[in-house]
């Protein structure tokens, strides 16, 4: 158990940490995340993680109910999650050392693999969402040591290696993704994108035409109409270049792009144009996430699926934690 | 004149002491004023006599009134001409008491007569003509590029403003003399209407308006001289007057000594682009505010400008609006957050400077990591390739740490976004503009402030061209003419004086034969 060597569990912090579990296996998730977060406050003498999973808990939970250390695996992703402010990053790398512990150890326990891979996988969702893709990187390794069919863990592998510029190699890792999960959006859009910059280019029009066409109203599409756009433009179709931009501004008003593609696209073919200021503060004032930054992030779509799975997951299993802990709530 | 709602009353000793503010108080209903004492014509305040404490500029002008009654000037006035809301415009100088009055009234367009009994009657001065001429350019003129408009106002009503118009459209507004400007006339018209409008301090308007000729690119109407606009951007160690002979010009190979050296004033058309995504956290989005709110009060009342606020989208931007002002509040309550989209949005501020009139100057505050932008830099320098604008980039940190910071991102790796940033540089030097490294938010208000000086610094050098041979043969040849001869090239006999021109196409444009 990462962040607590000790083969004794302090009292006090395992009696705390055991009221946590209590509340999370009556169902009241909130209760136990802040009953944690609480603990690390008065703990500040105790060095980052003082939340730690008592060690004897997690191996006597798993070894009476291995399926009662999902819920408490996604507890502490939890945990992580509510350290999201600026120099809270020593007990956020703490929560997360817990969440993989115990993801671990269930999967040690006899738990489900893919289960645990599941649970590997949106931690490394979690850090790659902070843009810490060194921390992503190995537990989306390790859940495809488990699963190599994880969907979300492969996607999320081949965004960071398109960051990285390594097209030929997320062009692969989205192309076993699109066998998995052949109607996602998102790994299309994806594809589609590293292909246009492998030397793919017609292929990837078609796709983007596709993805443009079958609308959604998201940043799926919009991405889509501006990627379309450029590509045309790029192969020296500036004409066609300015017509998708146009229907793509005229399909999406917010977009805050498409407006400044199609005045330049407008300006390079001498065609005429106007009213782009009133496109880029059409929507200035909703505070929208941009499709291309939205992009340079993590994957959203199915990393969104993988959550909700777990989150179901955890609700099914949350009796055999209340069981783990005894009709007293105690497992000693 | 008979005034109408003229009340006469006695001067009485216990008035005459109240202290001005006392008087105000007292006179709720004011007009006039008679004085009982001293039939003299022109009263002079005794030498040691108490003069107010406080300087009348800023006082009721009635209030002023009421003091020189009680110190026993004759003197009738109606509310109609002395009204409660106007004030004394210009502290009273004279001791001799009726050229003191004239004084007060003057601004106002009011003077005295002399009335029965030796009265002073306070009347509506009457209304001098005002005139404004044009001197520059005359009808009929080749007016195309760089146009001096000069009027001559005459009359003596004192004039408030001159507006100059082209086409009934103000291009530039004047507040004093000279009343002379330099405007961009280009376009497709065949003539322009250049006209000078005056507006008089007391309500007069007189307008003067000429008919000039546009020429088509393609005539070149043969001139002794070639006008090259620069900034002086450094002056380096000196401190006195620029002349003619500290520059030279290189023009078609020869250099040439300038005839003459004037400082010009081009009205600007600015977009200040400040940047607000997450890598300007903390006081470096603050600063950039409130320097973006030094530049627009350093406007001067022809200048145009907007600005806007940025990241991956547009967050906040004003329209273009001419002269001081200020930003509006949320301004200030900006948080940093979002990638940054330099690219897109630098493209955007240079179209909608395309609509604008004047000299184009975008003043860009970013640490200059574009990982985001749709368009790329080189397709942005197509732009401004074919932009009279002048760029300035504030960057916030030096190159050497922008170039440390490997960004790499979905759209572009690390060495590609390093490539953006290098284009990023030379585009501004192409330009005209420079790049103005900061090392913290401490340094953004003076960068603005280096700016805006740095645009005031406009000169025009006027020399004779280098023969050429040809030139003027056969239509021929006119019709096989650059519109441009070529580069020119401005250098200063002074040591670390730094010049820029003042943007590429005005410098084609002075460079025509005209």
């Amino acid at each position: 158990m990462a962040a607590s060597g000790s083969a004794q569990d302090p009292p006090r912090s395992r009696e705390a940490y055991l009221g946590a579990l209590d509340l999370l296996a009556r169902g009241e998730v909130e209760a136990a995340v802040a009953s944690l977060l609480d603990l690390d406050a008065r703990s500040a003498e105790i060095p980052a993680g003082a939340a730690a999973a008592p060690p004897r808990v997690i191996r006597r939970i798993g070894r009476r109910r291995p399926q009662a250390l999902v819920p408490v695996a996604l507890l502490h992703q939890r945990v992580f999650l509510a350290y999201d402010q600026p120099g809270a990053g020593g007990l956020a790398s703490a929560a997360a050392r817990q969440a993989e512990a115990v993801a671990q150890a269930y999967v040690h326990a006899g738990g489900d693999r893919e289960l645990g891979a599941a649970l590997l996988t949106s931690l490394a969702g979690h850090w790659h969402s902070r843009s810490q893709e060194l921390m992503a990187v190995p537990l989306y390794r390790r859940a495809l040591a488990l699963e190599p069919d994880q969907p979300a863990a492969l996607l999320g592998l081949a965004v960071v290696e398109e960051k990285r510029g390594a097209l030929r190699t997320a062009a692969s890792l989205l192309e076993s993704v699109t066998d998995l999960a052949p109607l996602d959006r998102e790994v299309r859009l994806r594809l589609a994108l590293v292909r246009s910059r492998t030397g793919r280019a017609e292929q990837a029009l078609t796709a983007l035409g596709d993805l443009a066409g079958r609308g959604g109203g998201d940043w799926i599409e919009a991405l889509a109409h501006q990627e379309r756009a450029r590509l045309l433009a790029s192969t020296g179709r500036l004409d066609r270049a300015l017509v998708a931009a146009r229907a793509g501004a005229a399909a999406l008003p917010c977009d805050p792009v498409l407006p400044v593609l199609s005045s330049y696209y407008s300006e390079r073919t001498g065609a005429a144009t106007a009213g782009l200021a009133k496109a880029l503060t059409a929507c200035a004032a909703e505070r929208r996430v941009s499709p291309r930054l939205l992009y340079n992030q993590q994957p959203q779509r199915l990393l969104e699926l993988l959550q909700a799975r777990l989150e179901e997951a955890e609700r099914q299993r949350l009796p055999a934690l209340a069981a783990a802990l005894g009709l007293d709530g105690r497992v000693e | 004149m008979r005034p109408r709602d003229v009340v006469a009353r006695r001067h009485s000793p216990e008035r005459a002491g109240l202290r001005p503010s006392a008087r105000a108080a007292a006179r709720a209903l004011t007009v006039v004023a008679l004085a009982a004492a001293l039939v003299g014509a022109l009263p002079i305040l005794p030498a040691g006599a108490q003069e107010p404490a406080e300087p009348w500029v800023g006082r009721p002008l009635a209030e002023a009134m009421e003091d020189l009654l009680d110190r026993g000037l004759r003197l009738v006035y109606s509310s109609d001409l002395i009204r409660p809301e106007m004030r004394v415009l210009v502290e009273p100088t004279a001791s001799a008491m009726q050229v003191r009055l004239e004084q007060l009234l003057e601004p106002h367009g009011l003077t005295v007569q002399v009335g029965p009994a030796g009265h002073l009657l306070v009347v509506r001065r009457a209304r001098p003509p005002l005139e404004v001429r044009l001197v520059s350019p005359r009808p009929g003129d080749v007016t195309v590029g760089e146009v001096e408009v000069e009027a001559m106002v005459l009359g003596e009503e004192p004039v408030d403003r001159l507006e100059v118009l082209v086409d009934d459209e103000t291009r530039a507004e004047l507040s004093s003399p000279p009343w002379r400007t330099t405007l961009l006339l280009s376009g497709d018209a065949t003539e322009w209407r250049i006209a000078a409008l005056a507006h008089g301090r007391w309500g007069g308007v007189d307008r003067a308006t000429v008919t000039t000729r546009n020429v088509v690119f393609r005539d070149q109407v043969q001139v002794a001289l070639r006008e090259v606009y620069v900034t002086v951007a450094d002056r380096g160690d000196w401190a006195g007057e620029l002349e003619p002979e500290h520059f030279r010009v290189i023009d078609g190979g020869v250099e040439i000594r300038p005839s003459s050296l004037d400082r010009v004033r081009v009205p600007l058309i600015a977009a200040v682009l400040i940047d607000t995504s997450q890598s300007m956290q903390g006081r470096a989005l603050e600063a950039a505010v409130a320097g973006a709110e030094t530049f627009l009060q350093e406007l001067s009342a022809g200048d145009e400008a907007m600005v806007m606020l940025f990241s991956d989208r547009v967050r906040a931007m004003t329209p273009f609006a001419r002269g001081r002002r200020r930003l509006p509040a949320d301004f200030e309550g900006t948080t940093a957050d979002g990638g940054t989209a330099l690219n897109d949005h630098l493209y955007a501020a240079l179209r909608l400077l395309d609509t604008g009139r004047g000299w184009p100057v975008v003043v860009l505050l970013s640490d200059g990591a574009d990982v985001l932008s749709a368009l790329t830099m080189e397709e942005v320098r197509w732009k401004i390739a074919s932009s009279d604008a002048a760029i300035y980039w504030l960057r916030i940190g030096s190159r050497e740490r922008s170039q440390r910071q490997r960004v790499s991102s979905a759209w572009r790796d690390a060495a590609g976004n390093q490539l953006e940033l290098e284009e990023l540089e030379q585009a501004v030097r192409e330009s005209g503009g420079s790049v103005i490294d900061l090392a913290g938010s401490r340094e953004v208000a003076g960068a603005f402030e280096t700016v805006v000086e740095e645009l005031r610094e406009q000169y025009v050098l006027s020399y004779a061209p280098p023969p050429v041979a040809g030139a003027d043969s056969s239509a021929a040849a006119r019709e096989a003419s650059p519109l441009s001869p070529g580069p020119v090239t401005v250098r200063s006999t002074l040591p670390h004086l730094r010049l820029r021109s003042l943007a590429s196409g005005l410098l084609d444009r002075a460079s025509w034969d005209r």
